[in-house]
């Protein structure tokens, strides 16, 4: 990639940086929306009148949002599962990738491991049967019931022994000679070269505890336990306004109808996932130099 | 794609949504102070305890009837331990320190009954069927629950519940019988399964979930037009606000009629539309086609109410507002949410929906556009005569019933017994219904493990605090009715926020125009069908059901000629319909 | 001296070994739950006591008369969004790759995939507002040049195509995380060669770029087939209606509304386990087929 000095080059360079300008545009709205919203007047909210920009503005949703204390709990429920869960995940999924990663003549089970493993990502006994597994297991209301079933995302692992098979194989053989270990070769020699790939798995997983919700309604015991986003599913979710079954308070639908409150609550869960994203950022940047590797 | 694959293939297979809710309860107690409650009664009344409700029955509920060993509140000793199951969500108010699990309840009942009563789940409004659906299917169930009726029935069918009849018969105090009827009657019918009572009704027997028509008055005003007699002044005003800028912008952007996709929902709706032309369809859209509604026919057999004659006039007449603009291009994309702002923003002057209405959403209104007023009228019909109006809430849909393997059933009565006498017995007591605490007045009656409840609270409510107000003397009304009086004042002081108040309770509000209709039993529509769903509703229910959603929402957006009702009408009846309607009068039969 | 293959490879095998336990209870275990597809799952006998009854789940789905129809609504729609959601993130790569100027890459690259966070249930208020044919943004854009308004929602023809749309916008940009980190391993020897071979960027973006990430192509191609039969529930149901059943109508929303959440577990194991089949079906016939006739192995 280097600078072309043509004219047509640079007609290329200006479009090309028009169009992701645009399309970062295009992705930005709905974000904007959501924060012109919460930061508006709450009539005008449900007036629909805030397109980009606040009108009345007013903090009040966030300090509304900031003092209920299910939310900040929920937060911090959220923020242990991605912490534990993350970690567990990262640590598993790097464990499996490396021994799925080798040819067949270096690991004469590989294939069928890998199709044990695949499986796993098509079929699923449903909803029942998990639950009475997790209840046997006395997990039921326990973080851990949010982190153990997944704690392997089978996904990710092939992600990983694919990246892992894309580095050169001289590097494998030529730590093998020196008589360095698989151990010794996978941490030392593997994951430093992975970090792209340990980047985009990682902002998998968290993203994946971080929005994950069905399991904190099902497993979960009481609303004091729920992560961010099973609270945040019983914010946002649309009650059906139909003359059934339950009763269910006006003052609820009005709190819930309240846009600013709901926009409020949707920025702040969203807000510390979106400040990781930066942070891994550096890693799809700088890529592996192979150059300097090889020697 | 990612580490939430199980929780997708989950939520897939189970839908995001929430159980269908209803706003029509409970709103009322969250009046008291502006929202400050949370009520957990009955559809289509409030479960608010009232002084206006009948005395006492019997000086005390300790003098039974049935053998004397049957004492309706007697302790046990040593102590037993009851589980259950509670649903909440973000309104329900709590006095300091106290939660679900502890309250005034659990000690009362802890301490009077000697019933220790645990909660084995807690959990939100919304997921309160699914969750109650994993615990019943993975045998984990606690000794006492509430469920709906679909619920009572798998549940009755694989004999997981306890017979109540004599439990019923012996522990239910006079008190307790007086308002749930006795089993030969009222809505206890209900909760029989195989001529033994398997459930306590916690709802029905409402009178208060017809629509009524909303109308905005100061465009009725601004273009010299009067307030509805029949169906023809509606189809003139909807088309005249839609045509003639009653917002006086300029500009051609009002529509007449507000509508939202889910069209039985309480809230913009057709219900009262199609109830003015003698119909009276109902299928919701995202149940499953069990929950429908059926009318005697001039034979005196059962017949589906939405394939009669009178649905195709109605459907016809939307479809004449749809294609005049009087109704958005749009309401078929929109929900009730949706449809709400659309209205509250003032882009459309009329809809039908229930008496919670003026709460929500149109209080909203009152803060973008005080300006703005709300009339409410009663039903009109096509000839100007009385409208015949829909209760759907009168037939009971939550039960609360007992695990077959508890060995204590009639203490599942006794907690009943022992809400009614705090409530509503000669020994009532404040604290077990409203607690003032600060500014706030606190709801606790909602703690209770079983609420109990009379129907007619709202209306009562509106007379007490009617006579109040004409005499100028609160000091009769019991403390929900007198928190309205207070709210309506502040109201008349100009306290906007309380407008709503003024539109259910005032004058020419809602359950005043709720009164008209409730001078003659004989105006009122409910379902002859109130069994368990039959098999082939079961089987068929929810694919006719589409197919009615389909061919209703294309007739009214002129996508479909009317004459495709004719179709659907055969669709149905060759599709399934017929049996289910043998199955329903062979019940019928059965029953009467 | 040589070390028997045998103990070189038990390191690998404990290796596994957590993986696998963890797999085995929490995923495998619970399998025995899909013997429900071929049981009448009754709530009281479970799943060891419920009377076993063949086929006739998966018969009384293949009965209904929608169901044809709601299969075909399936698979166009997620096929549609397979290739759209295979070619706008790698097109997006693409790009940014040729930005240079990093600042102004790294904020493009935040800003695109904000939308993934952004749930169904608040997007499809946004998406209702911006798609609205009397005030929507879209459409007044399209009237301003002459075009008439078009009700995306509402109309049968569209609504399949609003989904593919809105499901690419929402999701392009997550999507491109995978491509960057692949497009970091290429070497960038091979672009200073090309260049001095006189290479244009266009040929550079062929001849290296495009074959770098190809095998990362390949694999999110192939893993993607697994969601032949999943045209997503939670965006197709915030954003459907009855009016657009006949194209819309998929799946997962229709076994919603059977009612199958209730209390038919049989019948709705008994269409999980369709979707299942299929998917294993297709994802290893491509494996199969990489690995025959490109020698290549996906996974």
């Amino acid at each position: 990639m280097v600078v072309s000095r043509t004219g047509s080059g640079r007609i290329a360079s200006f479009l090309i940086y028009a169009a992701l300008a645009l399309i970062a545009i295009v992705c930005l709205l709905p974000l904007l929306n959501v924060l012109a919203v919460s930061l508006s007047g709450s009539q005008y909210a449900t007036a629909g009148e805030v397109k980009l920009w606040p009108i009345g503005f007013t903090l009040s949703p966030y300090r509304f949002v900031i003092e209920k204390p299910e939310f900040l709990r929920s937060m911090g429920i959220s923020l242990e599962r991605v912490a534990l869960g993350g970690l567990l995940n990262l640590a598993l999924t790097v464990l499996t990738a490396y021994p799925l990663a080798k040819e067949r003549g270096q690991f004469r089970y590989r294939s069928v491991y890998v199709w044990v493993f695949v499986f796993t990502m098509l079929f699923s006994g449903g909803l029942i049967p998990s639950y009475i597994l997790i209840k046997e297991l006395h997990m039921l209301d326990s973080i851990w019931a949010l982190i153990l079933p997944g704690a392997l995302p089978v996904f990710n692992v092939i992600l990983l022994l694919n990246f892992f098979r894309s580095l050169p194989k001289e590097l494998s053989e030529a730590a093998h000679m020196d008589g360095a270990g698989h151990w010794k070769i996978l941490w030392k020699l593997y994951v430093p070269l992975s970090a792209p790939a340990l980047a985009t798995i990682s902002l998998f997983t968290i993203v994946g505890h971080w929005n994950a919700w069905f399991d904190g309604l099902i497993y979960m015991n009481s609303p004091q336990h729920y992560p961010l986003s099973s609270y945040l599913q019983t914010v946002i979710v649309n009650r059906d306004l139909n003359s059934l079954n339950l009763s269910q308070d006006m003052q609820v639908l009005r709190d819930l109808s309240d846009r600013t409150v709901k926009a409020a609550q949707i920025f702040l869960g969203a807000l510390p996932i979106l400040a990781v994203y930066p942070f891994l950022q550096r890693f799809f940047m700088t890529g592996i130099v192979m150059g300097s590797v090889k020697e | 794609m990612n580490g939430s694959e199980g929780d997708d293939r989950m939520v897939r297979k189970w839908g995001s949504i929430s159980l269908a809710t209803t706003l029509v309860a409970a709103f009322v107690m969250a009046g008291c102070s502006n929202g400050n409650t949370k009520n957990e009664g009955a559809a289509s009344a409030s479960a608010s305890p009232s002084a206006s409700a009948p005395a006492p029955a019997s000086a005390s509920a300790s003098a039974p009837a049935s053998p004397v060993d049957a004492d309706p509140l007697g302790k046990y000793e040593p102590g037993i331990e009851l589980t259950t199951i509670r649903h909440t969500n973000s309104g329900m108010k709590f006095l300091n320190g106290d939660t679900l699990d502890d309250n005034i309840f659990t000690k009362g009942y802890q301490d009077e009954l000697g019933v220790k009563v645990t909660n084995k789940w807690v959990v939100d409004d919304t997921q309160y069927a699914q969750k109650l659906n994993v615990s019943i299917v993975s045998g984990d169930l606690p000794d006492f629950f509430e469920v709906d009726a679909k619920q009572f029935q798998t549940l009755a069918e694989s004999d997981s519940l306890a017979d109540l009849t004599e439990a019923y018969d012996r522990y239910a105090s006079e008190l307790t019988k007086k308002i749930w009827g006795d089993k030969s009657e009222g809505k206890l019918d209900t909760a029989m399964y195989k001529g033994k009572l398997m459930a306590l009704p916690i709802n029905g027997g409402g009178l208060d979930d017809p629509d009524f028509i909303w109308i905005r008055k100061d465009w009725l005003d601004k273009l010299g037009l009067q307030g509805p007699k029949t169906m023809d002044d509606v189809m003139n005003i909807a088309v005249q606000f839609a045509a003639k800028d009653p917002d006086g912008n300029g500009k051609n952007d009002t529509y007449g009629l507000n509508m939202n996709k889910n069209i039985w929902d309480g809230y913009a709706g057709i219900t009262g539309f199609l109830n003015g032309y003698g119909a009276y369809a109902y299928n919701p859209t995202n149940s499953q086609g069990t929950s429908t509604f059926w009318i005697k026919g001039a034979d005196g057999s059962l017949q589906f109410a939405d394939i009669q004659p009178e649905v195709k006039t109605a459907l016809g007449k939307l479809q004449e507002l749809f294609k005049q603009k009087a109704i958005s291009p749009e309401w078929a994309t929109m929900d009730g949410t949706k449809a709400a702002e659309f209205e509250t923003s003032g882009k459309v002057g009329m809809h039908f929906g229930q008496f919670w209405n003026a709460n929500w959403p149109l209080q909203d209104m009152k803060k973008l556009n005080p300006k703005a007023d709300w009339a409410i009228y009663p039903l009109v019909s096509a000839d100007g005569s009385a409208a015949k109006v829909q209760s759907i809430g009168y037939r009971p849909s939550r039960y609360i019933v007992v695990n077959s393997k508890l060995k204590t059933p009639e203490a599942v009565i006794k907690l009943l017994n022992f809400f009614m006498e705090k409530n509503y017995g000669a020994t009532r007591d404040e604290n077990y219904h409203i607690v003032t605490q600060g500014e706030e007045q606190v709801n606790t009656f909602p703690y209770a493990a079983i609420i109990g409840s009379y129907s007619d609270t709202n209306q009562n409510d509106y007379a007490a605090v009617t006579e109040a107000i004409k005499n100028g003397d609160p000091s009769g009304l019991n403390p929900t009715a007198k928190g309205y009086y207070d709210n309506l004042l502040s109201y008349k002081s100009g306290e906007m926020s309380m407008w709503w108040v003024d539109k259910t309770f005032g004058r020419q509000s809602a359950f005043e125009a709720m009164a008209q209709y409730k001078s003659d039993m004989n105006n009122y529509v409910f379902n002859e069908f109130y069994g368990s769903p039959t098999a082939t509703m079961v089987e068929r229910g929810s694919t006719l059901k589409d197919l009615e959603a389909t061919v209703f929402t294309k007739i009214i957006m002129g996508a479909a000629p009317l004459d495709d009702f004719d179709r659907f009408v055969a669709d149905w009846k060759s599709q399934g319909g017929d049996q289910i309607t043998q199955e329903v009068n062979a019940w019928a039969q059965a029953t009467h | 001296m040589r070390i028997p293959q045998r103990v070189r490879e038990l390191p690998l095998h404990l290796m596994l070994l957590p993986g696998l336990l963890f797999v085995l209870v929490f995923s495998y275990g619970p399998m025995v739950g899909i013997a429900m597809a071929f049981q009448k799952f009754s709530v009281t006998k479970g799943l060891f006591g419920s009377d076993w009854i063949g086929m006739d789940n998966f018969r009384y789905v293949f009965s209904l008369p929608n169901t044809a129809g709601v299969i075909r609504n399936t698979i166009l729609i997620a096929v549609m969004k397979m290739v759209a959601g295979l070619i706008a993130p790698i097109a997006m790569s693409l790009l940014l790759n040729e930005v240079r100027l990093r600042s102004f890459k790294r904020i493009v690259q935040t800003v695109v995939y904000l939308p993934h966070f952004l749930s169904w249930v608040i997007l499809s208020g946004i998406l209702l507002d911006v798609l609205s044919p009397t005030s929507g943004l879209l459409n007044d854009a399209l009237a301003s040049v002459g075009i008439p308004r078009v009700n995306f929602l509402g109309n049968e023809r569209w609504f399949p195509f609003v989904l593919v749309g809105t499901d690419v916008w929402k999701e392009f940009g997550f999507g491109t995380i995978v491509y960057l980190a692949a497009l970091t391993g290429i070497n960038p020897a091979l672009y200073e060669a090309a260049v001095m071979d006189g290479a244009s960027r266009w040929q550079q973006t062929l001849r290296i770029t495009l074959p770098g990430i190809l095998p990362v192509v390949v694999l999110m191609s192939t893993l993607s087939l697994g969601n032949i039969l999943n045209a997503g529930f939670d965006q197709v149901f915030n954003l459907y209606g009855p009016v657009v059943y006949s194209t819309g109508d998929i799946l997962d929303t229709y076994v919603y509304r059977l009612g199958l959440v209730d209390f038919q577990f049989g019948v709705a194991t008994a269409v999980g386990l369709f979707k299942s089949a299929v998917s294993l079906l297709l994802i290893a016939s491509s494996y199969g087929l990489a690995y025959r006739f490109a020698n290549y192995r996906i996974f």
